[in-house]
């Protein structure tokens, strides 16, 4: 009963309280790391990097396999914002075709009367692109409290590998030969959240295989961090 | 200090109080594992769950460092408290949908003895579809702290290959093939309650390609307070009160878990298991007879689903392998006129009828469920509709040519599927395995089906969040 009513009573000061703490302005720095490690380590750090408590004490031992080499930096990406969304992107444009001409025979020239009957071979052009963006990528948008020491954060984390290219038959040459039109194909891990954090905190987004890899993982792990701006006053 | 700043210090004060529909600003980590293990072991694991989460969990982890289990997937979603989040591994697939059928001006005149012609059969419209997990949860965190009212839905896809369709066979005998992505997807859509720091199952079958190995979809919530979270204008990072009182249940409130267990045995067998099944006193030492059969090889564990359901609730289970086959076939020799020469020359060959545009069907298992929990806890009064559908293989049917002719014959195939249903209203006692159906399967021949059902239920009471 007792600390109910110290609650409310605290609440109630709370919220009665001036307004001179809301005249602060912050600028809010986002920082995603995706980071690569054999699957063995990600899985043995895995309880500690998903609590808060240990989350420090974690990331010392990512850093330190990371000196070691034994981790990689797939990216880090950061971002600052005072409110507005932040868009971050490291990666590649992957252009490939979606549709094709009918095959036609390529023939010698028509005035050319030496050349061979046989044909030169068959063409099929491409007649229409897509685009597939690889890499790593960080959408987010935050706000800090007015004591600069909480942020919440909308954040949306994700890797596109592009994993190789598939064939589709299309039709076979008189010497069986295959007519081959090749496909991208992408894999993704992604994942988004809104959430609160305190400032200067670490956090654990996601934890996932590493397209094509049996032995590898990646961690996104996130971070968030408050600077006064123009003085702490807006 | 802001409005809503205000509007959330006022909203947290009432909730203080005692009064509902208030949302306070918990941060809640939801990770889902996605685990493969050995049938057998899977089952007693499954009943764990609900009898002790804490001791499931445990097993569990050791499994996995065994390994005696694969951790397949560990998707890890961050929310504020009854906000929608998603994480999602996956792999795009892309395959074509449309296949034009080869014109036929482009095919140069037969000549008999001549060599194969080159042939073409463009392919119109690709479909793109992501293999892989999709974890959505929106959780709804109890006053307290140690329930977590959540919306989850989970999909999960597997593609394990393509599936060949014979389009056509060339002069020299070479034969030409569509090639079509077979997807096996299990999973399920539905609100149900967790306990923070315990781990629940919230679904599990078995893998549509391996049929020794089950798949166990865990969820553990965890959730926290911010220190200080009061000083947070946190009015993005909250659901609206009126959403919130929705979801989240009163309590005491409570929760079964329904288990379906499908087993495949010689008909003869399943006559004797059926009317050891059919009897109260002895459904349980049967059903343990069973699985110990399968084992030997005699019986088959075909399929395994277990889900928690909420009171008053309804959900959908399902676990499936999608069939394709030939929707639209080329007419034989794509509808050339053909000529003496040309009758001459296909007595020793054969044509095809190119399909170019396929449908699917899915193939497997579907559990739908409603469920009223009595207060007493004796029972759950269940409204199921359980259905099945097998695929039996291609029938094969003549395309051509005409009766008379000398020629070759050719054929199309078209796919032969069962199915089986199971449609009822029933009082499941508690912890009671009951019969639930019995079917002769026609698609193998001199076996038969049995699938059983229990329900065990769990109540939660307003306890407080140990510290």
């Amino acid at each position: 009963m007792f600390p109910r009513l110290a609650s409310v009573a605290l609440l109630a000061m709370l919220a009665s309280a001036p307004a001179q703490a809301s005249d602060e302005a912050w600028k809010i720095h986002v920082e995603l790391q995706a980071i690569m490690l054999p699957a063995k380590d990600a899985l043995a750090l895995l309880p500690e990097l998903s609590d808060d408590k240990s989350m420090p004490a974690a990331w010392a031992k990512v850093e330190a396999m990371l000196a070691d080499a034994k981790a990689k930096i797939s990216a880090i990406l950061l971002g600052q914002t005072q409110g507005e969304k932040i868009e971050v992107r490291q990666g590649e444009d992957v252009r490939y075709a979606t549709e094709y001409t009918t095959p036609w025979p390529i023939q010698h020239p028509a005035d050319d009367k030496a050349a061979p009957k046989q044909n030169l071979g068959v063409a099929f052009g491409p007649t229409a692109f897509e685009i597939g963006k690889t890499g790593v990528m960080l959408t987010a948008s935050a706000e800090a409290s007015a004591d600069g020491r909480r942020i919440s954060v909308t954040a949306t984390a994700e890797h596109v590998w592009m994993l190789g290219w598939q064939d589709f038959e299309q039709g076979r040459l008189a010497n069986n030969d295959k007519l081959i039109i090749k496909q991208p194909r992408f894999a993704s891990a992604k994942t988004e959240g809104a959430f609160a954090l305190n400032s200067g905190e670490r956090t654990l987004l996601s934890i996932h295989r590493v397209p094509g890899s049996e032995t590898e993982m990646e961690l996104f792990i996130l971070r968030t961090w408050t600077t006064p701006l123009n003085g702490g006053k807006k | 200090m802001n409005a809503s700043f205000r509007w959330l210090l006022c909203a947290f004060a009432a909730a203080a109080c005692g009064e509902d529909a208030v949302v306070e600003p918990w941060q809640v980590r939801s990770e889902l594992q996605i685990v493969h293990l050995d049938a057998q072991r899977a089952v007693p694991l499954i009943a764990r769950f609900t009898d002790d989460a804490k001791g499931a969990g445990e097993e569990l982890r050791q499994l996995l460092a065994d390994g005696n289990a694969t951790l397949t997937a560990h998707l890890i979603v961050r929310t504020g408290n009854g906000l929608r989040g998603v994480a999602e591994q996956t792999t795009e697939v892309r395959y074509p949908t449309e296949i034009s059928p080869s014109d036929p001006s482009l095919i140069p005149a037969w000549k008999p003895g001549a060599a194969p012609e080159s042939v073409h059969f463009p392919v119109t419209a690709f479909e793109r579809r992501q293999s892989g997990s999709t974890f959505e949860i929106e959780p709804f965190v109890h006053p307290g702290g140690r329930l977590i009212a959540v919306n989850v839905k989970l999909n999960v896809v597997d593609y394990p290959g393509i599936q060949r369709f014979e389009s056509s066979v060339r002069a020299d005998g070479t034969k030409l093939h569509w090639e079509q992505p077979v997807f096996h997807s299990r999973g399920n859509s539905r609100h149900l309650i967790a306990r923070a720091d315990l781990p629940v199952l919230i679904g599990c079958c078995k893998l549509q390609n391996n049929k020794r190995v089950a798949e166990l979809h865990v969820l553990t919530i965890y959730v926290r307070l911010l220190n200080g979270a009061l000083a947070l204008d946190s009015g993005k990072l909250q659901a609206s009160p009126a959403k919130s009182a929705e979801l989240v249940p009163t309590l005491p409130c409570s929760q079964a878990r329904i288990e379906f267990h499908r087993f495949i045995v010689p008909t003869a067998d399943g006559l004797k298991w059926r009317a050891l099944l059919l009897d109260p006193s002895r459904v349980e030492a049967a059903f343990e007879n069973l699985l110990a059969e399968t084992k030997i090889g005699s019986s088959e564990l075909a399929e395994i689903l277990s889900v928690p359901i909420r009171d008053k609730d309804r959900g959908v289970f399902y676990n499936w392998r999608e069939q394709r086959y030939e929707m639209e076939l080329s007419m034989p020799g794509h509808g050339i006129q053909w000529s003496k020469e040309q009758e001459e020359a296909f007595r020793r060959i054969r044509i095809g009828t190119p399909p170019f545009a396929f449908e699917k069907r899915d193939i497997g298992e579907t559990l739908e469920f409603e469920s009223v929990h009595d207060d007493q806890g004796m029972g759950v009064e269940l409204t199921l509709n359980s259905q099945g559908t097998s695929f039996r293989g291609f029938a094969r049917w003549p395309a051509g040519p005409s009766n008379g002719s000398q020629m070759a014959q050719t054929y199309y195939f078209e796919p032969d599927f069962t199915s089986h249903h199971t449609s009822a209203a029933f009082h499941l006692p508690n912890r009671q395995r009951v019969l639930l159906a019995f079917h002769k399967l026609p698609a193998l021949d001199g076996r038969c089906e049995i699938s059983l059902i229990r329900a065990v239920t769990e109540h939660f009471t307003d306890e407080p969040k140990p510290q």
